[in-house]
């Protein structure tokens, strides 16, 4: 079973993100962690490995920087790593980032694909679709819960009633969600092991991509504008001198709640 | 020479045979151990073994050990007496030029009466009384009897002597004299056959002791003075051994088997005399949980025996010649020696190895282990891995983004390390004072104090990443030794040379552990630098009410750095009066929050901090005074939990400074009051403390650090 996860190297949840207010493209010099979502997916190709035989291998988009996410997961035990790496690829929206992947996927053996269900920072969670649509592979998404049996994939995802079971032929490509498992720590092994693999680095010319769906020019989406959201207001508080109920009902009422 | 004294020796050889074989077969077990002898410092480890070993100063600490101290004495006094008993067997007539000595014959005999009694008083306390860290074994009752019979049979053996007046000039002998004096008119004979018995009722019991002592926790004999001058010589806070994580070759990270600990480590199972005062004062096994320090000992020491048992019977069952000997399944030291949930107990209080008397080292042990359960097996509970995650990752075990850890100063205007003047100090706040809701306040007590005293003092800001203490004592050197070269890179660049840390586990860490990676810096606690300016006048207080403390030393401040007067003189000039707990000072109990459990789940039946808190409240004091950011959370918590905080407070010893200080009109006012309240009460200022507890609990320190000071 060869298995690809891809991942990406986001700016820390807690971290102070800073656009360029020219392109509104995120400042990724600052606390660059791997995508917390990805750590699912490298858990779960993991764990598929470990119960049967098979080869993981990380695939991501970035700039060279994002060597640091891709070490941490062949740190979790993830045997090779892929980075597809071209100043080119700047500012590419959805599509030419699925159409990278796509690209540098075709390159590669794989049984299955494993995706983080989104980014922390871009948010749009489609790529794993796109990328897909692209390959014409089966795609299970928003997965909680995951079965290989042979030639096939099970997945459940899970939604606001219930659970949904899906099966798709392999190969497939799925993106997990948090909770799906428990992101293992690294080992001091499997630290030193990652500081001695090579990541095979390729670039938009090596890939042969289409120039013009790449990057920023080649984006079929534009940001217009970006704003901080408003930091939550205080809230009201009530103190209880004896009439604190009668104040809490008018408070709702007021607020159309009761 | 005698027929019996023929016989004798064949018999002492073969026990000396005996006692040689199990000898060396215990060394051989300490031998599969890496190899550590600290051959170092030769001069200070002699003078610290005569101070331990015959001083037997850390004994002291309780005070029945007085009796292990006749007894230790009295051994050394009998056996002279037992090589003259010895030696006129094999060749009658013969004696010792300290036979002749009237007073050695009469210190002999004043001592044997003291062991036998002592003996007495441990029997009672061991078997009837059931102290709860003594067990009522069976071994323990072996060794009492034999060293009483022992005694005994020599009393009788000497008296008969006498009677038959064998024993020209010895009337020092006192006991034996006067038993002697009962039997002289009885049958030469019947004296002379019962002589004969009881020399050999004597020699008997000296032998089967002899062959015990390295089969039992009497190894303790031969083996505590072996490790008392082995014994660490670091300061307390530098103990824990830094990994090489640079080197590609090692296979192992931490200890999963008893050959990762070193020769010394093995060393300590042999020199423990199985007392239990480790067991006695450690957190973890007092809050009803798995640990104790002492079963690290023992179970080590069985688990030894146990795997040389199943190689021998390995090699005896494979076939002549076959690989198969010495590749037998042994037991795993965690899972099957230890449990996790015993290795994850330990606070790293230190009060284990404060207490013990042979200077056993317990914690480095569990370290090990949890370093392999860390950085080997990747297996440690869930709320470790985020702490350490958030460590990584914002550089504080909250997970709180590392560009607000100033925030907590926005108001104050307090000028970053680099960006400012050069200042005298820098002011380390620390992940709790930094980000902790409650221990903000204090950090901002302990700016208004610096700036009353006019001290010149900056902060890192973003810069400051967590010290690392909480990793390295989970076992996560890794994480540990990254934040610790990334912290003394910038220390360094910024020519940081006094620092004031906020927490005294930064303190250590600081103190104590960054000079393993480059970083000298002079580090003192902030209760330290507030009592020398109170004593210089350079902080005025107001008297406010006459509040009762409880205080509380912490471990990292205490136990670690020895410092328990700079808190009570800070207390002391701000009026108060201090109630002690009745652990106190080098007995004080952790909050619970040590090693890392500040990061771990507590069961609710055995939590360390109300533990601790109830300890305190017994003293009913107004509020609970703290030095640490952890015990501050740990009490208040404490409080919470088991009731009490409506009526008691917890207040950092900076927040009680600040409520004092004369400068503030909220001091002032309270002063007013608390004059116009209870006029007679209120004490000027820095004033003597006139209460007895104080001035009682000072002598415990003064005599308790004796017996530490030459450790110093």
């Amino acid at each position: 079973m060869n298995i690809v996860v891809c991942v990406k190297q986001v700016v820390d949840t807690e971290a102070e993100k800073r656009l360029d207010p020219g392109s509104w493209r995120l400042d990724r010099s600052v606390d660059a962690v791997l995508n917390p979502y990805d750590e699912y997916a490298v858990e779960e190709a993991l764990l598929i490995k470990e119960a049967g035989e098979g080869n993981v291998t990380v695939l991501c988009m970035g700039p060279e920087e994002a060597d640091d996410a891709i070490r941490k997961a062949l740190a979790m035990g993830a045997d090779d790593a892929v980075l597809v790496s071209d100043a080119a690829l700047a500012g590419s929206d959805v599509q030419g980032t699925a159409y990278a992947l796509a690209e540098a996927l075709k390159t590669m053996t794989y049984d299955l694909v494993v995706f983080g269900s989104r980014s922390t920072d871009g948010e749009s969670g489609c790529v794993p679709a796109a990328v897909a649509e692209l390959l014409g592979l089966p795609l299970l998404s928003a997965t909680a819960k995951l079965e290989i049996a042979g030639a096939t994939a099970k997945a459940n995802r899970e939604t606001d009633s219930g659970y949904i079971t899906y099966e798709a032929a392999l190969p497939a490509v799925v993106s997990v969600i948090k909770g799906i498992n428990e992101p293992r720590y690294p080992t001091m092994k499997g630290i030193l092991g990652a500081k001695r693999k090579t990541v095979d680095t390729k670039d938009a010319a090596g890939l042969g991509l289409d120039a013009s769906r790449i990057g920023l020019a080649g984006a079929k989406t534009k940001v217009t504008t970006a704003r901080v959201a408003e930091a939550r207001k205080a809230g009201v508080k009530i103190e209880d001198d004896g009439s604190g109920a009668k104040k809490l009902v008018d408070f709702l009422a007021g607020e159309k709640l009761v | 020479m005698t027929i019996d004294g023929a016989v004798f020796i064949v018999v002492l050889v073969i026990t000396l045979a005996l006692f040689s074989y199990a000898l060396v077969r215990r060394i051989q077990y300490m031998l599969v151990g890496v190899p550590e002898w600290r051959f170092d410092q030769p001069v200070r480890r002699t003078a610290g073994f005569f101070w331990f070993v015959f001083g037997q100063r850390k004994l002291f600490k309780e005070k029945v050990g007085v009796i292990h101290f006749f007894i230790f004495w009295g051994f050394i006094v009998i056996a002279f007496g037992t090589l003259q008993i010895i030696a006129e067997g094999i060749h009658p007539g013969f004696a010792f030029p300290w036979t002749e000595s009237y007073g050695f014959m009469f210190a002999k005999d004043v001592l044997s009466l003291i062991v036998e009694a002592g003996l007495v008083v441990l029997v009672y306390i061991r078997y009837v009384y059931r102290k709860s860290r003594l067990e009522p074994s069976g071994e323990a009752a072996i060794i009492l009897g034999l060293i009483f019979f022992l005694i005994l049979s020599e009393f009788f053996y000497s008296a008969t002597s006498w009677a038959l007046d064998y024993m020209p000039g010895r009337d020092g002998a006192f006991v034996s004299a006067a038993l002697g004096s009962v039997f002289a008119g009885g049958s030469e004979t019947a004296l002379h056959v019962a002589g004969h018995i009881l020399w050999w009722i004597h020699v008997v019991l000296l032998l089967t002791f002899i062959v015990y002592i390295p089969m039992s926790k009497h190894m303790h004999l031969i083996m505590c003075p072996v490790n008392e001058w082995f014994r660490n010589l670091k300061p307390r806070g530098a103990q824990i051994v830094a990994l090489d994580l640079e080197n590609e070759d090692i296979e192992e990270f931490g200890v999963s088997k008893v050959e990762g600990f070193t020769t010394k480590q093995i060393m300590d199972v042999y020199a423990c005399a199985e007392c239990g005062r480790c067991t006695d004062n450690c957190p973890a096994n007092l809050s009803g949980k798995e640990l104790s320090p002492k079963e690290v000992m023992t179970k080590l020491k069985d688990h030894l025996e146990e795997r040389d048992r199943a190689a021998r019977a390995a090699k005896k069952a494979a076939p002549e010649g076959s690989d198969a000997a010495g590749k037998v399944e042994q037991k795993q030291l965690i899972g099957d020696v230890f449990s996790p949930e015993e290795i994850w107990a330990c606070t790293t209080c230190y009060s284990c190895q404060e207490q013990c008397p042979v200077q056993n080292e317990h914690i480095n042990k569990i370290i090990d282990m949890r370093r392999s359960l860390v950085l080997d097996q990747g297996d440690f509970p869930a709320e470790l891995q985020l702490a350490l995650r958030n460590i990584e990752k914002n550089a504080n075990p909250w997970g709180v983004g590392n560009q607000n850890r100033a925030n907590w100063a926005k108001d104050l205007d307090v000028p970053l390390t680099g960006s400012a003047e050069p200042a005298e100090y820098l002011y380390w706040v620390g992940c709790s004072g930094a980000y902790d809701d409650r221990s903000q306040k204090v950090s901002k007590a302990i700016v208004t104090l610096l700036r009353e005293a006019g001290v010149s003092f900056t902060i890192l800001g973003k810069d400051e990443k967590c010290c690392g203490d909480p990793a390295r004592r989970i076992g996560n050197e890794y994480l540990f030794q990254s934040l610790a070269q990334e912290n003394v890179e910038t220390l360094n660049a910024l020519g940081v040379k006094k620092i004031i840390a906020q927490c005294p586990h930064c303190l250590n860490t600081l103190k104590n552990e960054y000079p393993q990676f480059g970083g000298e810096y002079e580090v003192i606690h902030y209760t330290q630098l507030f009592a020398d300016l109170l004593a210089q006048g350079r902080i005025k207080l107001t008297p406010g009410a006459p509040v009762k403390i409880a205080y509380h030393d912490s471990c990292y401040l205490g136990r670690y750095q020895g410092e328990y007067a700079a808190p009570r003189k800070v207390l002391k000039a701000a009026g108060v009066s201090i109630v002690e707990a009745d652990k106190n000072r080098t007995k004080s109990i952790c909050c619970g929050a040590g090693g890392g459990r500040m990061w771990m789940d507590e069961e609710a039946e055995h939590r360390v901090n109300e533990m601790r808190t109830a300890q305190l409240l017994e003293k009913q004091p107004d509020a609970i005074g703290v030095n640490c950011p952890y015990c501050l959370t740990m009490m208040e918590d404490g409080l919470g939990t088991i009731g009490g905080h409506d009526t008691v407070k917890v207040y950092d010893l900076a927040e009680i400074l600040v409520q004092r200080l004369a400068s503030t009109p909220a001091a002032a006012a309270e002063a007013a009051l608390a004059a116009e309240a209870a006029p007679v009460v209120a004490e000027p200022v820095a004033a003597p403390e006139p209460a007895e507890h104080v001035a009682k609990a000072d002598a415990e320190a003064s005599e308790a650090s004796a017996t530490t000071d030459i450790e110093a």
